[in-house]
């Protein structure tokens, strides 16, 4: 077909001179209606390779489009376009109408444009701007744009002020903590070699105490630099605080040299030297013990009179007595020898002191059945009550004991799918189930609470116990 | 099981849920915390199970229950 009619536009063509037949010139008359929806110019020209472009440029050729019909037909064609396929366009429409954040910030712009100033004239230039006005119209534009300029370097003297102690830190005002690069978790001890190697780091505030402190305070040592005048050390450990290398007056071999830190740096860490409160009015230097949490917590025991203490210090007098006396008689050591500070004597209390607390320690968690701990578990006197029928919550309720038949039957249920020919529960083995039943519901009602809590309820309700399970 | 036995102990659970909670505890809230702890129980002990065959303990003692026990809390912690 397409053949057909391009052989009739030859004609047409060839016919051009000669009078046309009114058969075609009636079909060459209303092109548009008939042909052009099916054959676009596109159609003619481009994709039917056997038509002869010379036929098309030749201006006797009267089917050939003119250019407004050419436009008319390509607007036509755009709208047709616009109409079947509009997808791209259409979503693009769209999109513009969603809030992007570029356009708040458009409109936020266009909203403040006609109100908001220029930034120079609002602090310092205030007192500039009524001479740029004396200074008259025609200087105006230049005396306002040298403005801003004065006004700026006002603002950088005001704020050099402020800027100038961030970027330059002296070297012996402390910031020892802040601004000190990772410690290789080994020594280096200068060899290149070993710093191009990437090793473990560690934070400054955590590092390894027993290597740095522990040889520098061993007894055999007199340091006596770091503890006579900590301000002196202090500078002189800050001024190289960031090498681990020396300080230029450590007595002793470079080793252990090389080896102390200022004790300042592990302050982060929960275990360090400290001061006790008591005693720091009268015996300043050298009176201190070694702080962790375990030993705060022992402290407090000891020294606060509070039921549970009493009861330990009671079961624990024995134990407690020692750890006094260790403590009276190594502080009578400080007191004799104030400057030299007998550091191993120190760690020796440290360690009872350690070992006393921690005996302690399981005696409370072991009186306090609360904690499903393998350590109370394992504690031969672990069992804490031995009236079935009172036992007290956290909340002071009391609240009566799991029947241990329940226990037993929902335990046998259970037991059915574990595929045990022997299927009998022990005495101690449902003892350990009602244990872990207490525990559990224990455990449950703290969920449960907090959850119920958190809804504004004071009531636990079905659906607590649902998003526990789902949990 | 027989018909007339109470399935759990419904006064008793309340009670000690309401001991550790603090709060009140809402009608059939009970019933689903019976249904939690049977879950609890099937865990604990097939879990102790395992324990036990692993030590090669014919049937269920109170060490591998003990053993078990942190797991399954640690599971059914909310």
């Amino acid at each position: 077909m397409n053949l057909d009619v391009l052989d009739m536009g030859r004609a047409d063509v060839d016919e051009e001179p000669v009078h046309t037949p009114p058969r075609r010139r009636t079909r060459s008359v209303e092109p548009s209606a008939t042909r052009f929806p099916y054959y676009t110019p596109s159609h003619r020209y481009f994709q039917n390779p056997h038509y002869p472009r010379s036929a098309m440029d030749t201006p006797a050729f009267e089917n050939a489009p003119t250019p407004h019909a050419i436009a008319a037909r390509r607007a036509l064609d755009q709208r047709r376009l616009a109409t079947f396929t509009p997808g791209r366009s259409r979503r693009q429409s769209f999109r513009e109408q969603r809030e992007t954040p570029m356009l708040i910030l458009r409109n936020l712009g266009r909203a403040l444009a006609p109100t908001s100033n220029v930034i120079a004239s609002s602090s310092s230039p205030d007192k500039v701007s009524p001479d740029g006005n004396d200074d008259g119209n025609g200087n105006g534009e230049a005396s306002g744009s040298g403005r801003p300029r004065r006004g700026d370097d006002d603002d950088d003297d005001d704020e050099l002020p402020i800027d100038r102690p961030r970027l330059s830190l002296p070297l012996d005002e402390g910031s020892s903590d802040d601004l000190q690069p990772p410690q290789s978790s080994i020594l280096d001890d200068g060899n290149l070699t070993l710093q191009s190697v990437e090793l473990p780091r560690r934070a400054t505030s955590e590092g390894p105490f027993s290597l740095r402190g522990v040889l520098s305070y061993y007894p055999g040592i007199s340091d006596d630099a770091l503890w006579d005048d900590p301000d002196r050390e202090h500078t002189a450990s800050d001024s190289f605080g960031n090498t681990i290398r020396i300080s230029p007056r450590g007595p002793g071999d470079p080793e252990i040299a090389d080896l102390r830190r200022p004790v300042e740096a592990h302050h982060g860490s929960d275990f360090s030297f400290d001061m006790p409160e008591g005693l720091d009015d009268d015996n300043d230097q050298t009176t201190f013990y070694m702080r962790s949490p375990v030993i705060d917590d022992i402290h407090s025991i000891l020294n606060a009179p509070n039921p549970v203490a009493d009861d330990i210090a009671l079961m624990h007098a024995k134990s407690r007595g020692g750890v006094d006396k260790m403590m009276a008689s190594t502080e009578d050591q400080f007191d004799q020898f104030p400057d030299i500070g007998d550091f191993g004597s120190v760690s020796s209390l440290g360690d009872a002191e350690m070992e006393a607390i921690t005996q302690i320690d399981f005696e409370t968690l072991g009186r306090e059945p609360e904690k499903p701990d393998d350590d109370v578990i394992g504690y031969p006197h672990g069992r804490p009550k031995k009236k079935k029928r009172a036992r007290i919550s956290r909340h002071n309720i009391e609240y009566p004991q799991l029947p241990a038949v329940f226990v037993r039957q929902v335990a046998h249920t259970a037991m059915q799918t574990t595929g045990f020919v022997n299927q009998r529960i022990s005495a101690d083995t449902l003892e350990a189930l009602t244990q872990a039943s207490d525990w559990y519901f224990e455990q449950l009602g703290d969920d449960l609470a907090a959850y119920a809590n958190h809804a504004n309820r004071r009531t636990i309700e079905e659906r607590d116990v649902i998003t526990l399970m789902n949990r | 099981m027989v018909a007339g036995k109470k399935p759990y102990p419904k006064a008793t659970l309340k009670k000690i849920v309401k001991a550790h909670s603090g709060m009140n505890v809402r009608k059939n809230t009970d019933i689903t915390i019976y249904l939690n702890y049977v879950l609890f129980m099937n865990r604990l002990i097939k879990e102790a199970a395992i324990h036990a065959k692993q030590s090669g303990e014919r049937g269920l003692t109170a060490r591998s229950v003990r053993k078990a026990t942190r797991d399954a809390l640690a599971k059914f912690k909310g």
